[in-house]
């Protein structure tokens, strides 16, 4: 290296070049300096209104959705609060260690890894807003998070509005649930009111009754830090909550037809004959609303998605299955309706019954000997039916049933209900292109075959049975409270009046009893005080050749549905209640039980007297 | 540090002092907010304040010793010099004793506080880039044969510096050499090759990381992208039209509160500009021109070639790291991320850039009394220089 100082000497190049890069820099500095000028004086107003929308934001003040009770007042569907954890991507420091310390106290929506990741590029591409990850914490969770405040500065706990159904399980067919609104209901709400996250009915009286239970949401116009914290209130428009929609069930009935059917697949619907109200609606195995009102997990939805017994589906009106020997009633009442046949002839039951080369066997094999229309009614005779079907044919069956209710849509409230079917010699027609064949009417007799009917219209059937002819329409939704306070009751109404003969209907009633009280197929259902008349069934799944094999012995899938229908008081009703355990077995001993429970629920507390006229 | 000796001394000081002073005042107007209200901080709200007034200390008893010390020194020992400034940056990439921040380890945690290696690095190289040519002889024509030795030691500090990353640092070093082989004569095609092939590294080296392709697309239309990648860059620009003519006054700007993201270091000319307006920033902006002019003349009047293109690297480096941050500030250039001298919170940036100010003072007062160039004697401009050279030293 050189040791000397070297003495410069003046170089007038360098003087040159240094004054050009002089020149450069003060030319920089007017450029800076009109920029300046330019966005300080010139157009500062743009960017003035720009920082106001920067700051302001316009926050949904989300409404509380509605009330729904039941027909003591009781709420069955209600909004609470829920302590939910919500992520502000921006404050997150280490994320890995905080979501490894929450995953400590709390689970989360989704798993860990998917949160891990959400939360990742939320951070990315978008850092000030906020993700709800987990939901209804409890009470320890919440003072476990709050008090590792300091190690957790991504994560708050707040308070959200939620659904909730205090019943859980119980009323899930008939309430349905709730969920957020997805783009395509959000592009059809009518008057765009629907915002991003607003939960929405999707199924059950939560769908039908959306338009009342929701609320108007409001708005708070919100001043903003850069993390997109509120920290002064501009303007609010208030919310407003939702209506309230009253029903008829009763909660109480309710839980015990969920208790009554157990773990059972199968429907439980009570019914007031007079008004056509619903009193308790159970469809089971149930799901849990609750779980949707949380956003339900993936995991979980494909469990109810794949459970063959279809928990989704509400039996009561979505279900068809073969009447059975439920059906036979309604023959009777053809044959006597149409003078067919005479209460008082007989047939002779030898336990089985042979068309053409064809037999059909009773449910007796030793046979029920000669059978009148009241005792093949108690004894539910199946040679009875088989030649009383014969006789009367499907189509004068079919227009009865029909009338009655049965294979058709009843109108309930409730959306998806399914009609079924009632077969006759037209729909053989158009359907299978085919005649009509005699066996088929037989076995038409005791409700097997084409035949196949939902648990709903058997209810409104039976209930026609009992008041002699009066259809009403099934309906849950007994009053309306509007969001603007107004009242709406929904009255009964009544789709038909029959022109049966009164002493038809008193004589099918009196047999009806005849089978609970008077040692006949559904003496389970007796109840002490009260006439009970009501009819077992059990429809046969498969055919099985050869002997006669118990149902129970029969793998799960083919054994034999079980019903049980019934109303009482049977001189003045006030309830019907129609049971249907899928593969149950038999009615007599699967479903009657469910019917007597439901039925001394019901008469629990109410006082019955003998010769109390007029309805419920 | 001797006054008086020089006006041009006493200019040089006296911008630097009030650019600092004004400074600390708008860091703590920015960061009081956020350091009272963070556990990090300890509630303090003159944190960053307190913090900045030591290294202002710091800096100042540095410069003062360092206006002392015979500029030849640097020459003599500039092995030394470039030696430890590499050291020191590739110490930031050793686990245990590099800090790293928002994605990069620029830093060596020295447990107290934290430094920065590439700010010395960069007034290490230009020491160096003085020593080159002045080694090889100050008359012009230098071709290739000293050119390309010089290139090769920056071009290994400056990889060194883009692996950090600090891109904004990288493009602040081969500015300011550009500004020294230019002015040395270095002849023009090899310059312009050199800045060609600058240009088209940056390029490469843009396309390289998606957050600088974000950057460019944010800085071409930032508004559109106000809520991503061109937040910065709007909520910049809001703070300046905040600021208006005279501004919102000390204390009374909003974007800092929480929207302005490293508001007390990289982008503390916004909050001079919402705070203090547009009278603010333009005082603060002729601040630094005439630090860089009295530079340059102190540059002119130097004892000997190795002290000229010093100041002038000193000079020049704190002209084109202001401009450029504030440039970025107000959406003409793409954001990259450098400190405004003497203005922005950070102790390696202000104690060095103090320190370089002691430099230039030790340059001036062993250069000459006053301007020998004919050219400028003639034309009688430099009456500072007169002035100055009037009085006795």
């Amino acid at each position: 290296m050189t040791g000397r100082i070297r003495k410069r000497e003046q170089d007038p190049d360098i003087t040159r070049r240094s004054r050009l890069l002089l020149y450069v820099a003060f030319g920089a500095f007017a450029l800076l300096l009109g920029r300046l000028y330019w966005l300080q004086v010139v157009e500062s107003d743009r960017y003035r209104n720009l920082a106001e929308n920067n700051r302001l934001r316009l926050r949904t003040v989300r409404a509380p959705r509605g009330l729904i009770l039941d027909r003591k007042g009781r709420a069955i569907a209600e909004t609470q609060g829920s302590f939910d954890l919500v992520c502000s991507p921006v404050d997150v420091k280490d994320l890995e260690a905080e979501i490894g310390l929450l995953a400590e106290i709390v689970e989360f929506d989704v798993d860990d890894n998917e949160v891990l990741g959400k939360i990742r590029s939320a951070k990315r591409s978008n850092p000030y807003t906020s993700i709800t990850v987990a939901r209804d914490l409890r009470f320890e969770q919440v003072s476990v998070i709050e008090f590792n405040r300091e190690n957790l500065p991504g994560f708050s706990v707040l308070v959200e509005a939620k659904r909730s159904y205090p019943y859980g399980t119980a009323f899930a067919h008939v309430l349905g649930y709730v969920g957020e609104a997805s783009p395509e209901e959000m592009d059809q709400s009518e008057d765009g009111s629907l915002a991003m996250g607003d939960l929405i009915g999707k199924y059950g009286i939560e769908r039908l009754m959306d338009n009342v239970l929701r609320g108007v949401n409001g708005g708070r116009k919100v001043e903003v830090d850069a993390a997109g914290r509120d920290q002064r209130l501009v303007e609010e428009v208030p919310s407003r909550a939702g209506g309230a929609v009253h029903t008829s069930l009763d909660a109480d009935l309710q839980v015990t037809a969920q208790e009554a059917l157990g773990n059972r697949a199968g429907a439980v619907i009570a019914l007031a004959p007079r008004t056509g109200e619903v009193l308790a609606f159970y469809s089971g195995p149930a799901f849990d609303p609750n779980a949707f009102a949380r956003g339900i997990r993936k995991a979980d939805w494909q469990v109810l998605n794949n459970d063959p017994r279809k928990p989704m589906q509400n039996k009561g009106l979505q279900g068809t299955y073969a009447p059975g020997s439920t059906i036979k009633p309604f023959l009777a009442m053809t044959a006597l309706e149409e003078k067919m046949q005479e209460k008082g002839k007989t047939v002779l039951c030898a336990g089985s019954y042979r068309l053409g080369n064809r037999v059909f066997r009773c449910w007796r094999e030793k046979g029920h000997g000669a059978v009148d229309m009241y005792r093949a009614i108690v004894q539910s005779c199946d040679v009875y039916f088989y030649t009383l079907g014969l006789k009367l044919g499907p189509d004068r069956v079919a227009k009865l049933e029909k009338d009655a209710g049965l294979g058709t849509i009843t109108g309930i409230d409730l959306p998806g209900e399914r009609k079924g079917l009632v077969p006759d010699t037209e729909w053989k027609r158009t359907v299978s292109k085919e005649r009509w064949y005699d066996y088929e009417s037989v076995i038409l007799g005791i409700g097997q075959g084409a035949v196949h009917l939902t648990p709903l219209g058997m209810a409104v059937g039976y209930a026609a049975l009992a008041t002699g002819g009066e259809v009403m329409r099934p309906r849950v939704v007994s009053k309306v409270i509007g969001k603007d306070g107004k009242v709406r009751a929904h009255a009964p109404e009544m789709l038909r009046k029959l022109p049966w003969n009164p002493e038809n209907v008193e004589f099918v009633r009196k047999a009806l009893a005849g089978v609970v009280n008077d040692y006949g197929t559904g003496g389970v259902a007796k109840l002490p005080g009260i006439v009970v008349g009501g009819k077992t069934g059990t429809a046969q799944v498969a055919s099985v050749k050869g002997k006669m094999i118990k149902s129970e012995d029969l793998p799960y899938e083919i054994r034999d549905h079980a019903w049980f229908v019934a109303f009482a008081p049977v001189d003045d009703p006030q309830i019907v209640v129609a049971a249907m355990v899928e593969h149950g077995g038999h009615g007599g001993s699967a479903a009657a039980p469910i019917v007597k429970a439901v039925m001394q629920e019901f008469f629990r507390t109410r006082f019955v007297g003998p010769q109390r006229k007029g309805g419920a | 540090m001797i006054l008086g000796k020089r006006h041009e001394n006493l200019i040089l000081a006296l911008c630097a002092l009030s650019l600092t002073v004004l400074g600390m005042i708008m860091i703590y107007s920015a960061t009081n907010v956020m350091a009272g209200s963070s556990a990090r901080y300890g509630f303090d709200p003159a944190y960053f304040f307190k913090r900045q007034v030591l290294f202002l200390a710091i800096g100042i008893a540095l410069a003062m010793g360092l206006s002392r010390l015979d500029h030849d020194f640097y020459r003599r020992r500039i092995g030394w010099i470039l030696g430890a400034a590499f050291l020191l940056l590739v110490l930031v990439f050793v686990p245990g004793v590099r800090h790293s921040a928002n994605g990069a380890s620029r830093w060596i945690n020295l447990r107290l506080f934290t430094f920065q290696p590439s700010e010395f690095a960069k007034f290490a190289l230009l020491a160096f880039a003085a020593w080159a040519i002045d080694r090889n002889g100050e008359k012009p024509k230098q071709g290739y044969r000293a050119f390309l030795p010089m290139l090769a030691v920056m071009g290994l500090f400056v990889a060194v510096i883009l692996k950090e990353p600090d891109f904004g640092m990288a493009v602040v070093i081969i500015a300011s050499f550009l500004v020294i082989v230019f002015i040395a004569g270095f002849p023009w095609k090899l310059l312009a090759a050199f800045a060609a092939a600058g240009a088209l590294g940056a390029a490469l080296l843009i396309l390289a990381k998606p957050y600088r392709v974000a950057r460019i697309h944010a800085f071409l239309d930032p508004i559109s992208q106000a809520r991503t990648a061109g937040y910065q860059v709007v909520q910049s620009l809001i703070a300046f039209s905040n600021g208006g003519l005279l501004g919102a006054g000390v204390g009374g700007g909003k974007q800092k509160l929480f929207y302005l993201p490293e508001m007390h270091t990289d982008y503390i000319f916004s909050v001079i500009g919402e705070e203090l307006g547009f009278a603010g920033v333009t005082l603060v902006g002729a601040c630094f021109v005439i630090m860089v002019w009295v530079g340059y003349r102190i540059a002119r009047r130097a004892r000997d070639p190795f002290g000229m293109y010093l100041a002038m690297g000193v000079s020049s480096v704190i002209g084109i790291q202001a401009l450029m941050n504030m440039m970025v500030g107000l959406s003409m250039l793409p954001p990259k991320g450098m400190v405004l001298p003497f203005l922005s919170y950070g102790g390696s940036s202000l104690i060095l850039h103090l320190a370089a100010i002691g430099v230039l003072m030790n340059i001036s007062l062993k250069g000459a009394d006053g301007l020998a160039t004919a050219d400028d004697r003639s034309r009688g401009r430099d009456r500072w220089a007169r002035l100055s050279g009037d009085r006795p030293c």
